[in-house]
């Protein structure tokens, strides 16, 4: 009997039911409120000074503990201020604290630029007299001298930046937005990761209520198995490392090296076994043909494919006895990145082949229901946007921002390479991003070396360029953020409300808590380890990448080639035609896409967990019940880890400041 | 039209077959099959949204 074909609409309308385990049916709510925006104060004043403190000392900014932490502590004070917190409102908490702990990093730039305008480096590498007025101040200011950031030589540097802050705000919600109208509601991506994020504030949400359901059960089975495991991963090699002078590892961090031991019957091949099994909770969640089809393919790359493109002389730097590292990187060299760019280019094809006639549809039939795919109409009271508008916020952030790059800071870079990263480029690279990330819940989407190529073809060879922020961008990543309000029943008005009422508020504090933590000691130094240890190394690679084309010569740049992008592309679009006439379902294109030229070992925690999942919980909780579940139990495992390596942290901290004095 | 799209896309990929069997992999042989099946796909999605029920 002939297969049946189910098109692609179908599908993945089917997985994104599947994901959105409300069924569909929510009232969309405001997140912003007085308690929301007293925690967020809290987050601005107290978790981004942490973080930054911790970056300097430890290196670890404890990003994803900190939101998690934060969202505890404020449903522990609505318990017991006999007060109820929404899921809106503690989703809006996360994401916040999330982007307060993340922009912590911006602003050390400013104090990384002062040190390293004046590092033997950056002077022997004739470097120093270079570095643009607008990124930091002369090498002899004495706001440098003195460690300050409250002193008017610094005014170029933290107006431009408040200035690009404001447009790439204006940006990314712009272009985040029509990239989910697109994605999420034209075609219906499923999204399989962004029920993680909402099924964790959703059950959080309900121990501040009066009955508590199946999901804060789950959510602590999820949070124990976290504690438990990152213990075992991260908190025994950690504290060991306090006390002796080699950590003990209960499990080798972070994977187990078997690519010496393959290379007799496969050549050339990869396999090292990642020891992170926190990713058959991911496996768990992930589509099972995805999972699946990118092991199986993983698996014919490394023990097939490499060594035959071996063989054929193709794969040439390769030598017996190489590691996973040495290997990966010459087989990169070689072959596998240009294959990567070109297998990229396919999944824009692609999706632009099955967006227009969709677009078309979309034009001659209005009838659709909202929610079903081939409709932009949104559902009711979630907080839309005419789509006209958000195109011309971007337009305007983005022309803005070019017309600045060119007019101000680098003024004689050919206009036509900015206008080309910013309206090329940037749509593509999103697109592509906003539909791996729709069905595969990461990116593929990478062209490496794009800078020092587009730097070489432009015969600009002033040093300045190295330090703007080119108009690059990739906003594909922040349409997940879209679809998780969604599940959560926020609306995006307040969410963008409440970012835009966040950011003075890290924009100011950030400035004055990094100028006090630099008026503490000088950064680096002996009072920041991390930094002391690392900063002058950076330096040194700092200079030696901004100097990497001054003869214009790179071996990075020599390693991608027409002839293997090409294979990559046409390949990849063999690959789907075959399994469109085959009538096979299009996760399995994308499963296969992500497989070909990885390493199965990184793979095969996240197929066990699949596996687990396909074979033994729905057999045992039924399919819809375990799609409930895997969510909110992969939400509490990452909050259980996360808060394991705070308190590992915190331990390392205390243990340091007390061990460390000399005397 | 869904027989069509298949046939444009088998022609297309034994292009590409012979473009890496014969040709060497020259990217111009590539990129003349990849344009091929690319026509393929974009027949079969036509197909898939605009005309599968009228078929059916």
């Amino acid at each position: 009997m002939a297969r049946k074909r189910v098109t692609q609409a179908e599908e993945w309308q089917a997985w994104a039911k599947r994901y959105d385990i409300d069924g569909g049916i929510r009232n969309f709510e405001s997140g912003l409120t007085l308690k929301v925006f007293l925690g967020a104060l809290f987050v601005g004043l107290l978790m981004m000074p942490g973080s930054l403190y911790l970056t300097f000392v430890s290196g670890e900014a404890g990003a994803a503990a900190a939101s998690w932490v934060a969202v505890i502590l404020f449903t522990e004070l609505s318990r017991r201020s006999f007060t109820t917190a929404t899921r809106q409102e503690l989703y809006m908490l996360l994401g916040l604290t999330g982007a307060a702990v993340g922009s912590g990093t911006q602003y050390r730039n400013f104090i990384w630029y002062a040190y390293f305008i004046n590092t033997p480096q950056a002077a022997s590498y004739e470097i120093a007299d270079k570095i643009p007025w607008w990124v930091c101040p002369p090498p002899d200011s004495i706001a440098i001298a003195e460690r300050t950031l409250l002193h008017m030589d610094w005014f170029w540097p933290i107006l431009v930046y408040v200035v690009f802050k404001l447009l790439g705000t204006v940006r990314h919600i712009s272009a985040g937005y029509l990239l989910f109208r697109l994605t999420a509601d034209l075609e219906r991506l499923p999204y399989p990761m962004a029920p993680i994020a909402a099924q964790g504030a959703t059950a959080l949400a309900e121990t501040t209520g009066r009955g508590e359901t199946w999901k804060w059960r789950i959510f602590s089975i999820g949070s124990m198995a976290g504690l438990i495991w990152g213990f075992i991963y991260i908190g025994v090699p950690s504290l060991t490392g306090l006390m002796m002078s080699e950590p003990i590892q209960i499990l080798k961090i972070p994977f187990i090296d078997f690519t010496q031991a393959i290379e007799g019957f496969a050549p050339a091949g990869l396999f090292a076994l990642r020891t992170d099994f926190s990713q058959i909770i991911t496996g768990f969640v992930m589509p099972f043909p995805v999972v699946m089809s990118e092991f199986i393919t993983a698996t014919f790359s490394q023990l097939f494919l490499n060594p035959l493109l071996y063989k054929q002389g193709v794969l040439v730097q390769w030598k017996s006895g190489m590691d996973v590292r040495q290997a990966g990187l010459v087989n990169g060299l070689d072959f596998w990145i240009s294959y990567g760019m070109g297998k990229s280019f396919s999944i824009a094809i692609i999706g632009l082949a099955t967006s227009i006639p969709m677009v078309i549809k979309l034009r001659e039939k209005k009838q659709e229901q909202s929610g079903q795919r081939g409709t932009l109409d949104p559902p009711p009271g979630r907080g839309d946007f005419p789509l006209w508008l958000m195109a011309i916020l971007w337009l305007f952030g983005m022309g803005i921002y070019v017309y600045i790059v060119h007019k101000f800071m680098v003024p004689n870079f050919p206009l036509t390479f900015l206008l080309g990263f910013a309206f090329l480029y940037t749509p593509l690279n999103s697109y592509v991003t906003a539909r791996t990330f729709g069905v595969l819940g990461k990116d593929l989407f990478d062209i490496p070396y794009i800078h020092e190529m587009t730097f070489i073809l432009s015969r600009y060879e002033e040093v300045d360029i190295w330090f703007v922020h080119l108009p690059d961008e990739d906003y594909g990543r922040g349409t997940q953020h879209w679809r998780v309000l969604e599940l959560t029943g926020t609306t995006f008005t307040s969410n963008i409300a409440g970012q835009l009422l966040i950011m003075p508020i890290l924009i100011v504090a950030g400035i004055l808590v990094m100028h006090f933590i630099w008026q503490i000691a000088p950064i680096p130094s002996a009072q920041y380890p991390f930094a002391n240890m690392m900063w002058p190394i950076n330096a040194t690679m700092e200079c030696i990448n901004k100097t990497a084309l001054r003869d214009g010569n790179s071996q990075m740049l020599q390693a991608i080639r027409g002839d293997y992008v090409s294979t990559g592309f046409t390949s990849s679009l063999a690959i789907y035609g075959v399994l469109w006439i085959a009538k096979m379902p299009s996760m399995w294109f994308y499963g296969i896409i992500a497989g070909i030229g990885n390493d199965p070992g990184i793979i095969l925690p996240r197929l066990i967990g699949a596996v687990i999942g396909r074979f033994y919980m729905i057999k045992r909780f039924g399919l819809k019940r375990w799609f409930m579940f895997n969510p909110v139990l992969a939400a509490g495992f990452t909050c259980g880890v996360g808060l394991t390596g705070m308190a590992v942290v915190a331990i390392s901290l205390v243990s340091k400041a007390v061990i460390v004095k000399p005397f | 039209m869904e027989k069509a799209a298949s046939l444009v896309i088998i022609i297309g990929v034994l292009l590409w077959v012979a473009s890496i069997l014969i040709f060497k992999g020259l990217w111009r042989f590539q990129m003349l099959s990849a344009g091929v099946i690319i026509f393929g796909i974009i027949l079969a999605h036509t197909w898939e949204e605009l005309f599968r029920n009228e078929d059916d």
